[in-house]
C-alpha cells in the first residue's frame, strides 16, 4: 500500500482514503509487550523486552529443544500469528547484532551464523545500531552511512565528537565490549516443564500435572541434596495469557507431597480467579531459591511415636500452609530489640526470615511489670493529674471516664540519646504510670514530655493493658 | 435420587465407622488426660481433678472491658498445660477488624508464665480465616496448645463449627482456649450451645490495695478476677474470686473480707496473714 511508520497521517490518508486510525496508547502497548514477553518464558528462562516493539530471548542452549533455531523461529512465528501478530525474528552472537537482524534482516527470519555478525552488520544502515535519530542524521551528513564505514573509521575522533555512546553501541554490536542481558524475571535454578498434547480446561488436570512436575522437581532436588525456599508454577494458556503461582516455604523443602499440597491450596484459593480460558497447553514448575539441604533421619518406629525431627517437619508444613494462604508476614515470632521505647522493643519476625538467621537474642526479664497488650501507636487520652509529676487521678479514654483508685509510678523511660531532641523522631522523655480503675481494670499510661522543659508540651497517652 | 453404587456405599460406611471410632475414643476413655490447676478449689469443681486435654475451653469476658482479664486467665491456664512439653503455643489473634486493636506485647508475657520464644503468633483478618487456622492447627500434632481471641461479634462460630474443632482436637489431643466475644454471654441464655468442654466467665475485680508509706495512692498487687465456671460436663459450676500470682505462676483464692460483726472464732488463715504483712509493710 505504501503506508509505513513515521508517515504523516495526511500523507497516509492521501494514499489510502479509507484508512482506519486509532489514538496511540503507548502505555497499553508497553503492558501488552510485557505480557507477551512473559509468555516467551516458554522458550527460554531469560527474556527481556526492548521497548517499544521488541522482545529479546537468550536462547543459548534452548534452541535444540525445539529442533534448532530455524524450527524455533517457525514455532514462534506460528504461535504469534495465531494471536494475530506479525513478527520478524533474528538471532546472532551479540544482543546488538540480533536486534539489527530482527529489524533489518532481508527475510522474516534472519539467522546470522556464529562469527558472521560483523559481515552481516557492515552493509546495514546506521539505524541498526540503536542510535538516536539526530545522531544518525549528523553522521549521514559526514558521509558515514553504513555500519561498515563506522567500523573502519578511527574511533578516537568519533568519540570526541559524538560522545562515548556511539562507540559503545558499535562495540556492543560487534562484540568488542560485553552487554548485559537484563532478564525480566529471575532465572530459576531448576525448571521442569510439562507440555500438554491437548489444551486442558479442567483444574483437576492442572492439579494432576502439578503433581507430576512436583515429583520431577523432588527427584532433581534430592539428587543434588538441595531444598527449595521458593517455588513457582507458570501456567501458559493457549491464548498467550500467563498465570504465575508462587509458593514460599518456611524451611527448605524437597518433598513432592508437600509441594503438591501447597500448590493445590493455592489453586483452591484462586479457584474463581484462575481462568483456564480456551485451555492450558504448558505448565512449568521452577525452584527459585535453593540451598544445600542434608538428608535427615526420620523416625524408624511407627508413626505413633513422635521424634523431634517429625514434629519439626509437621510444624514447618503447617506454617507453610498458613503462610501461603494468609501471607508469611502474618505468621510471626517475637524477637527482642534493644530499645527503651516499648513500641520499638519488639520485632515481629516472619517465620521465613527467622530460620535463616542464626540465633535470635534472648528475652531479658523486664525491670518492672509490663502490660501484655500494647497500643502501637499509643492513643491520646485526657487526664486529670497533679502537676508536675503526680499520678493521674482520672482519665477519659474512648469516651469512657475512668476513676483511678490504684497507681504506681512514675517509671521514666527516655529515648536513646540520638533520638533526644530530634524533631524527626518526635520522641520525648516519658513518665509511665500503672493505674487501676475502680472496677479493677489495669492500664499503662504515660505522660509524653516533662513540665520542666520549656519545649515540651506534655500530653497523656494510653499505652497498654494489664490482665 | 440415583441409588448409590456399591463403591460409594463402602466408602460411606468406612467414613461412618471412622467417625464412630473417633467419638468412641472420647466416650470410652475412663480418665482423660488432665492437668491440675494447682488450686484444690478449682480442681474439685472439674471432673477428673483437672483441666482436660484435647478439648475446647471457652473463656467469655463479662464485658468488653474484661477482655484483657479473660486473655490473662487463658494465658494462666496455658501456662499450667505448657509445662509438660517444649512445643510452641499458637497464638491466633483477630485484630484487623477493630479500629485500633491492642497487639500482643511479649515483655508482659513472662509475668503470666509464658516465654515469648514459645509463642507463634498468627494474625488473622476475619473469623473465617481464624476458624480455618484453628482447624488446621488442631489437626497437626506439632502444636498442641492454642489460644485464640475472637474479639469481634461472632458470626460463624456456632455449634457446628465448635463440633468440628472439638473432633479435630480430640484426635491429636490439641487443646484450644478460645476467648469469645462478650456478647456471647447474651446469646448463651437461649440458643448458642457449643461443643466446648468448659466455659468460664471472667470479670475483673479491684485488686488488693498495696500501701506504700510515702505514696498518695495505693499501688496494686496481684490482678484479681471473678472466675465463674458456667458450663462443664460432669463438673460442678461454681464462682470464685481468684488472684494470679506472677511470682509462683499459680492461682490462689482471694482472701474474703473479715466479718467484723462477731468475734472470729477461727484462727485467721495463713493466706490472710500474708496479705496483712504485705499491706502494712
Amino acid at each position: 500500500m505504501g503506508v509505513h511508520p513515521d508517515m504523516s497521517l495526511t500523507d497516509a490518508r492521501a494514499l489510502y482514503p479509507s484508512l482506519e486510525t486509532r489514538q496511540a496508547t503507548p502505555e497499553d502497548d508497553l503492558s501488552a509487550l510485557h505480557r507477551l514477553t512473559l509468555w516467551c518464558l516458554r522458550y527460554s528462562p531469560l527474556v527481556t523486552l526492548h521497548p517499544p516493539d521488541g522482545i529479546a530471548l537468550d536462547i543459548t542452549g534452548c534452541a535444540h529443544l525445539f529442533g534448532g533455531e530455524k524450527a524455533m523461529f517457525l514455532e514462534i512465528e506460528n504461535r504469534l500469528s495465531g494471536f494475530g501478530l506479525t513478527c520478524k525474528t533474528g538471532a546472532a552472537d551479540t544482543i546488538g547484532a540480533a536486534w539489527a537482524a530482527a529489524r533489518y534482516g532481508r527475510e522474516n527470519q534472519t539467522l546470522v551464523q556464529s562469527g558472521d555478525h560483523i559481515a552481516f552488520l557492515s552493509p546495514l544502515p546506521l539505524g541498526a545500531l540503536r542510535l538516536p535519530k539526530a545522531q544518525i542524521q549528523r553522521l549521514n551528513q559526514l558521509g558515514l552511512r553504513k555500519i561498515g564505514h563506522l567500523i573502519r573509521a578511527p574511533h578516537a575522533p568519533l568519540t570526541s565528537r559524538f560522545g562515548p555512546d556511539l562507540i559503545r553501541h558499535l562495540q556492543q554490536a560487534t562484540g568488542a565490549t560485553p552487554e548485559t542481558f537484563n532478564p525480566l524475571s529471575v532465572p530459576p535454578t531448576y525448571t521442569v516443564r510439562h507440555p500438554l498434547v491437548e489444551p486442558v480446561q479442567h483444574l483437576a488436570a492442572v492439579e494432576a500435572t502439578i503433581e507430576i512436575l512436583a515429583r520431577q522437581i523432588e527427584e532433581l532436588l534430592k539428587t543434588r541434596q538441595e531444598g527449595a525456599r521458593l517455588l513457582n508454577v507458570l501456567i501458559f494458556r493457549v491464548d498467550g495469557h500467563l498465570e504465575t503461582l508462587n509458593v514460599q516455604t518456611s524451611s527448605l523443602c524437597q518433598e513432592a507431597a508437600h509441594i503438591t499440597l501447597l500448590f493445590r491450596e493455592k489453586i483452591a484459593t484462586l479457584h474463581d480467579d484462575l481462568d483456564t480460558g480456551f485451555g492450558i497447553d504448558l505448565i512449568c514448575m521452577s525452584a527459585l531459591k535453593t540451598e544445600f539441604m542434608p538428608d535427615q533421619q526420620s523416625s524408624l518406629s511407627a508413626s505413633t511415636t513422635t521424634s523431634p525431627v517429625d514434629v519439626e517437619t509437621d510444624l514447618a508444613t503447617l506454617l507453610d500452609r498458613f503462610g501461603n494462604r494468609l501471607g508469611f508476614n502474618r505468621i510471626t515470632r517475637f524477637i527482642p530489640f534493644e530499645s527503651y521505647i516499648p513500641e520499638k522493643s519488639v520485632r515481629f519476625c516472619p517465620v521465613t526470615t527467622l530460620s535463616s538467621q542464626k540465633k535470635s537474642p534472648a528475652w531479658e526479664p523486664p525491670h518492672s511489670p509490663r502490660p501484655f497488650l500494647l497500643f502501637s501507636p499509643a492513643e491520646p487520652i485526657t487526664v486529670i493529674a497533679e502537676v508536675p509529676d503526680g499520678p493521674p487521678l482520672q482519665f477519659k479514654w474512648r469516651r469512657l471516664h475512668h476513676h483511678i483508685t490504684r497507681a504506681e509510678g512514675p517509671e521514666r523511660l527516655a529515648p536513646e540519646w540520638w533520638d533526644v531532641g530530634n524533631p524527626l523522631s518526635g520522641l520525648k522523655t516519658r513518665d509511665y504510670y500503672r493505674v487501676e480503675n475502680a472496677l479493677g481494670h489495669r492500664f499503662w499510661l504515660y505522660r509524653d514530655g516533662l513540665y520542666e522543659r520549656t519545649d515540651d508540651r506534655p500530653r497523656w497517652y494510653m499505652q497498654g493493658l494489664f490482665p | 435420587m440415583p441409588p448409590f453404587s456399591q463403591h460409594q456405599k463402602t466408602d460411606l460406611k468406612k467414613s461412618l465407622r471412622a467417625l464412630e471410632r473417633c467419638s468412641d475414643v472420647q466416650k470410652k476413655e475412663k480418665s482423660p488426660a488432665t492437668t491440675s490447676l494447682g488450686l484444690s478449689a478449682l480442681d474439685d469443681a472439674l471432673p477428673d481433678a483437672g483441666l482436660e486435654h484435647g478439648v475446647i475451653h471457652e473463656i467469655v469476658p463479662q464485658n468488653h472491658t474484661d477482655f484483657p482479664a479473660a486473655l490473662g486467665f487463658a494465658a494462666g491456664l496455658v501456662e499450667r498445660l505448657s509445662k509438660a512439653h517444649n512445643l510452641p503455643v499458637l497464638w491466633c489473634s483477630l485484630g484487623r477488624g477493630l479500629d485500633h486493636p491492642p497487639r500482643l506485647f511479649p515483655p508482659g508475657l513472662p509475668a503470666l508464665g509464658l516465654s515469648p520464644d514459645k509463642i507463634l503468633h498468627i494474625d488473622v483478618q476475619n473469623e473465617r480465616e481464624m476458624l480455618w487456622v484453628l482447624e488446621e492447627a488442631l489437626s497437626c500434632p506439632a502444636c498442641p496448645l492454642l489460644i485464640a481471641a475472637l474479639n469481634q461479634p461472632e458470626k460463624l462460630y456456632d455449634f457446628t463449627a465448635s463440633r468440628r474443632l472439638s473432633l479435630r482436637a480430640a484426635r491429636h489431643k490439641g487443646t484450644l482456649f478460645l476467648i469469645r466475644h462478650h456478647l456471647a454471654n447474651h446469646h448463651l441464655k437461649g440458643r448458642g450451645a457449643t461443643a466446648a468442654a468448659t466455659r468460664w466467665s471472667i470479670a475483673t475485680r479491684p485488686s488488693q490495695p498495696f500501701f506504700f508509706t510515702n505514696a498518695k495512692m495505693p499501688g496494686f498487687s496481684r490482678p484479681r478476677w471473678q472466675v465463674a465456671l458456667t458450663r462443664c460436663k460432669r463438673g460442678r459450676p461454681n464462682l470464685w474470686e481468684l488472684e494470679w500470682d506472677h511470682e509462683t505462676f499459680s492461682f490462689r483464692l482471694a482472701a474474703p473480707l473479715a466479718d467484723r460483726t462477731t468475734a472470729p472464732d477461727l484462727p485467721a488463715s495463713t493466706e490472710a496473714d500474708i496479705y496483712k504483712i504485705s499491706a502494712f509493710r
